[in-house]
């Protein structure tokens, strides 16, 4: 099995534990560390398709940092979310947020 | 020695990720995510992405992580056993629906792999004297053809940071 | 340095930015000061941007700057720049130049002097914000090198000009013209916009350079004309020509400053720019080219009719405006783009002038703006500066020699063969010399309605009794940009004197130049022709023996104009002046003559002359306050008598036919040939029937039926579907890795199947 071949493999796992992870997980801040997983995932397989099959090499890298920021600013914004709702209700459980009930 | 770096790394990844979702407390899994990310990182390098793996440590084991345990600290979540979750419907189609997930996804490499030419790294990436991956390599495309893009992100930040802002104020 | 557009663009912008965001923050005069700096500075560097043309004329394509990637989308790539090539730079300083001289006459006029005192008035700041918002949409317009960046700078001149326009937004008519000049011109730009995504579509470029040099233009004549159709669709909304003239008249509601700027020296002009911009499309359109002369040459003959009878000053002025618009689009339809931005660039000058002086002695007179309420302002002391500025800008217009009026509008007239003699102009079209003769006579016959209507306004405004005067000096803010503007009017058409030199040919030669056609295009004749002296699309003015002939033609109609309304005018005013003389003699010697028959109602409503016993309580009231404009008579003077026993007379005679025919005719001219009544009639009415028709018998039944029906059935339907919204994100999450399965498992089966 060579190198890349081993890293998208990976990539998938990691993908795959990180989506569960979301799924079982009711504290948001584990929720989001999921998230991240899953992006990292992400991350991984576009820079081994950028260093094997890609055409122009070194765009795959781009797009990385452009993940890379969105992630930033995500973690940021959630985390502020997060921070916000712990003030209210003191406790933090994604089961006990449903105002959106319809 | 460099295929046992790979191997090694590959399986910290994965087992760290397992991690980051079974750990009861908080602060494990951000450990966790800890390993996750500094084993992703050593596949970066393996993989002869320089800067990338550079701009791993330091944007997320560096920056988001050190966030996350901050407000870890901060809010000191109690632990959570997930065997104890009220909902069990919704927890058997997790695990059900990530299994199907990672055996089509596992499955369906393998196969390819198993019936024709495995991908590799192109020679252009790893010959001695190759730009690939190092700053300058990529400082030339971000700084040319993605300069309009990489501006936009900038804004993007911007955003963000705004938005932490206006969260973060008390009212 | 051609680098010194994009400054030119850049400052009027940070202008209108820094005003529009620190307004309240900023006094009036800092807000005046930044706006007219941000113009001056503009127009300086634009002088700046010009002299590298000047030097080295044959470099033009060398000054497509600031190209930057605007969308990749695979081989497609869209770039933005600007152009400074002798082209825009010559719009440029029109617009800065002219621009700069109005913001700081702007200064004086948006303000009103009491007693030593300076108020400002309401708004101040906004218009000055509107101001440069305008002056940086021009520029961007300009001197844009794509059709992309030039519809933004298109559109964004349109939205100033709404702005401006509808600039008293407590007037209900200055909304409503406001509203008319934006609904006509987004008809415009619609047209703009599909002619670009026409040559886009057939050239797969967007740079004016690249679509001009492309083959397709040549092989693809269909795509050609249609798109050249299009884009005269815009530059006949911008430039208000025929059929999309109704607009410009209405638009002069907003202040005079904006009408001079917008409404006369630059705005309208944009669509000369476009077709002399885009003329190797126009040139080698072959049946959508021609309209442009017959519209031209229409709207200044129709333009010119309709300014005979205005009484609002400034209406004439728009009227007039539209008529040399005409004559450019005339010019440049024939492929006489030199004449015709020669006529543009003079046309900015003249036609500057005169709204400035308009506006002078309109603010002079506290608002007053029926030329028939006006008269005898030529002594007015205080009025100096204007009478010298309006006589020299009707004179300039009516192509009176040595004013700028005259180069360029004989460099126009001489671009058609009068006596139907070949000549080597140009010829795009084809067309006999004998039909282009026909556009060179409407053009004579224009320029003398152009002198009667302009002395007929100017014995009006300034001959004859005295009206009534406002004490009001104009400040120097107002003053200086027209002593300017004069001594532009008196020296700027040495620019170009056919015959002996032609500066203007040389400047404007490179950019017609530099296209080249490929080889090997159409087959058509003209466009073998034109492949045969390559890129000869320039001629000079002739100076052959018709010159002569033709020259004594144009400046004789503007002498003949001239000598004709000052002859009917000082005559008529006189009359006017003794009858006035008359009346106000037997009113004060009080002769009592009682009419015969009393007590029925004696209002003549035509002279608005009113008996104080017709009126109730409130009218006389409003007469001595000064509300009314209606003129008391003493009860039972002589005046009174003559008055009635007049308007009696008029009553019992038959109409006179011929005073009827006449007087259908001047109401027919007045309201510009009933343009308005008939786009009412055609669109306006019909789309409000039609409304009515809906709201009146469909939208009920519709609202009933969607009431039960599809209601009902929302209602049902959401009660289940509710079901689905836990407000719990893991069930989301669920859903969305659900989704993320079933896409795998797509793609899996898909490569299966394969």
């Amino acid at each position: 099995m060579s190198d890349v071949s081993f890293t998208l493999i990976i990539s998938a796992l990691v993908f795959t534990v990180g989506a569960c992870g979301v799924l079982l997980r009711r504290n948001p801040l584990v929720q989001f560390m999921s998230i991240e997983l899953m992006l990292n995932a992400v991350n991984l397989a576009l820079i081994s398709f950028d260093g094997s099959v890609a055409k122009d090499k070194g765009e795959g890298q781009v797009f990385v940092l452009m993940v890379l920021t969105i992630a930033a600013a995500e973690a940021v914004v959630g985390l502020g979310i997060i921070v916000a709702i712990f003030r209210r209700r003191k406790r933090i459980d994604v089961d006990d947020i449903k105002v959106l009930k319809g | 020695m460099e295929q046992a770096v790979l191997i090694v790394a590959g399986v910290l990844a994965f087992g760290s990720a397992l991690g980051v979702v079974l750990m009861p407390s908080a602060v494990y899994s951000a450990m966790m995510l800890l390993l996750n990310l500094l084993s992703l990182a050593t596949l970066f390098l393996m993989l002869h992405a320089q800067f990338m793996f550079a701009a791993q440590l330091v944007v997320y084991a560096g920056a988001i992580l050190v966030l996350f345990l901050f407000v870890v600290t901060l809010l000191n979540p109690g632990g959570e056993n997930i065997l104890r979750d009220k909902r069990r419907l919704l927890q058997a189609g997790a695990i059900s629906l990530g299994l199907v997930l990672g055996i089509m996804l596992v499955g369906g490499l393998l196969y390819v792999f198993s019936n024709g030419p495995q991908p590799t790294l192109a020679a252009d990436v790893t010959a001695p004297n190759s730009t690939y991956g190092t700053v300058e390599g990529f400082g030339k495309a971000l700084f040319t053809r993605f300069l309009l893009p990489f501006e936009l992100t900038a804004l993007v930040l911007l955003v963000a940071l705004i938005g932490a802002v206006v969260f973060g104020k008390r009212r | 340095m051609p680098e010194l557009i994009g400054l030119v663009v850049l400052l009027p912008l940070l202008g209108f930015l820094t005003i529009a965001l620190l307004g309240p923050k900023m006094s009036e005069k800092a807000a005046a000061t930044l706006a007219c700096a941000a113009v001056g500075l503009a127009f300086l560097a634009a002088v700046g941007a010009a002299v590298t043309p000047l030097v080295d004329k044959a470099a033009w394509p060398k000054y497509n700057l600031f190209n930057y990637d605007w969308t990749l989308a695979g081989s497609w790539r869209v770039q933005f720049g600007l152009v400074a090539d002798p082209l825009s730079v010559t719009m440029a300083l029109v617009v800065t130049g002219v621009g700069f001289l109005i913001h700081v006459y702007s200064v004086g006029y948006m303000t009103e002097q009491h007693h030593g005192e300076t108020h400002f008035e309401k708004d101040y700041r906004r218009f000055f914000a509107y101001l440069n918002l305008f002056v940086f949409a021009m520029l961007l317009l300009v001197t844009a090198n794509n059709f992309i960046l030039l519809l933004i700078g298109w559109g964004n001149v349109g939205l100033a000009s709404f702005l401006l326009i509808g600039f008293y937004k407590n007037k209900p008519s200055a909304v409503n013209a406001a509203r008319k000049a934006f609904v006509m011109n987004s008809i415009g730009d619609v047209g703009i916009l599909i002619g670009s995504f026409i040559l886009i579509i057939t050239t797969g470029q967007v740079a004016f350079d690249q679509v001009f040099a492309s083959r397709e233009l040549l092989t693809n004549s269909e795509a050609t004309n249609w798109a050249a159709l299009f884009l005269l669709v815009g530059a006949v909304a911008k430039s208000a020509q025929f059929p999309l003239q109704t607009w410009l008249p209405d638009a002069m509601e907003g202040p005079t400053p904006v009408s001079a700027l917008i409404h006369a020296a630059t705005m309208v002009t944009a669509g000369v720019y476009l077709i002399t911009r885009a003329h190797p499309i126009f040139g080698v359109a072959q049946w959508a080219v021609i309209v442009i002369p017959i519209i031209g040459a229409f709207t200044a003959f129709y333009a010119a009719t309709c300014a005979l009878v205005q009484t609002d000053i400034k209406r004439v002025l728009a009227y007039s405006t539209m008529s040399q618009l005409g004559y450019m689009f005339m010019a440049a339809g024939v492929g006489a783009y030199e004449a015709a931005m020669f006529h543009l660039v003079t046309h900015a000058f003249f036609k500057a002038l005169l709204f400035l002086s308009a506006g002078s002695v309109i603010h002079a007179l506290g608002g007053e703006q029926n030329m028939f309420n006006m008269g005898g302002l030529r002594k007015a002391k205080e009025l100096r500066v204007p009478w010298l500025g309006f006589l020299l800008g009707a004179l300039a217009l009516s192509g009176i020699p040595p004013l700028a009026g005259f180069f360029s509008k004989e460099a126009i007239l001489g671009t058609f063969p009068l006596f139907g003699q070949t000549t080597s102009h140009y010829n795009p079209i084809g067309l006999a010399p004998t039909y282009l003769a026909i556009f060179g006579w409407v053009g004579i016959i224009t320029a003398f309605m152009t002198a009667f209507y302009m002395f007929r306004a100017y014995m009006l405004v300034f001959e004859g009794p005295q009206g009534k005067l406002h004490p009001h000096n104009n400040p120097l803010s107002m003053n200086f940009p027209k002593l300017v503007l004069t001594l532009l009017t008196v020296v700027g058409g040495f620019l170009a004197m056919p015959g002996f030199w032609n500066f203007l040919t040389d400047w404007f030669k490179p950019i017609i130049k530099e296209v080249e056609f490929p080889e090997g295009g159409g087959v058509d004749a003209s466009l073998n022709a034109l492949k045969a002296n390559k890129g000869e699309l320039w001629y000079r003015i002739q100076t052959d023996k018709f010159e002569v002939v033709e020259i004594a033609l144009g400046v004789g109609a503007g002498v003949a104009g001239i000598v004709l309304a000052v002859a009917l005018y000082s005559y008529l005013r006189s009359q006017q002046a003794k009858r006035a003389v008359a009346v106000a003699a037997a009113a004060n010697r009080e002769e009592i003559i009682r009419p015969a028959a009393t007590g029925t109602t004696r209002r003549d409503p035509r002279t608005q002359t009113v008996t104080p016993r017709a009126m109730s309580d409130e009218e006389i009231r409003d007469v001595i306050s000064g509300k009314s404009e209606k003129r008391v008579v003493k009860p039972g003077s002589r005046a009174e008598a003559l008055n009635y026993s007049d308007w009696r007379k008029k009553q019992n005679t038959m109409p006179n036919p011929g005073k009827l025919l006449a007087n259908g005719l001047r109401a027919f001219l007045f309201y510009g040939w009933g343009f308005d009544l008939l786009y009412n009639l055609l669109f306006v009415w019909p789309a409000k029937l039609t409304a009515r028709i809906f709201s009146r018998w469909l939208d009920p039944e519709v609202e009933r039926a969607y009431d039960f029906g599809l209601g009902g059935l929302f209602w049902e339907g959401s009660k289940l579907f509710r079901k689905t919204q836990t407000g719990n994100i893991r069930n989301y999450g669920l859903a969305v890795l659900l989704g993320a399965v079933a896409l795998v498992a797509y793609v899996i089966i898909q490569a299966a199947v394969r």
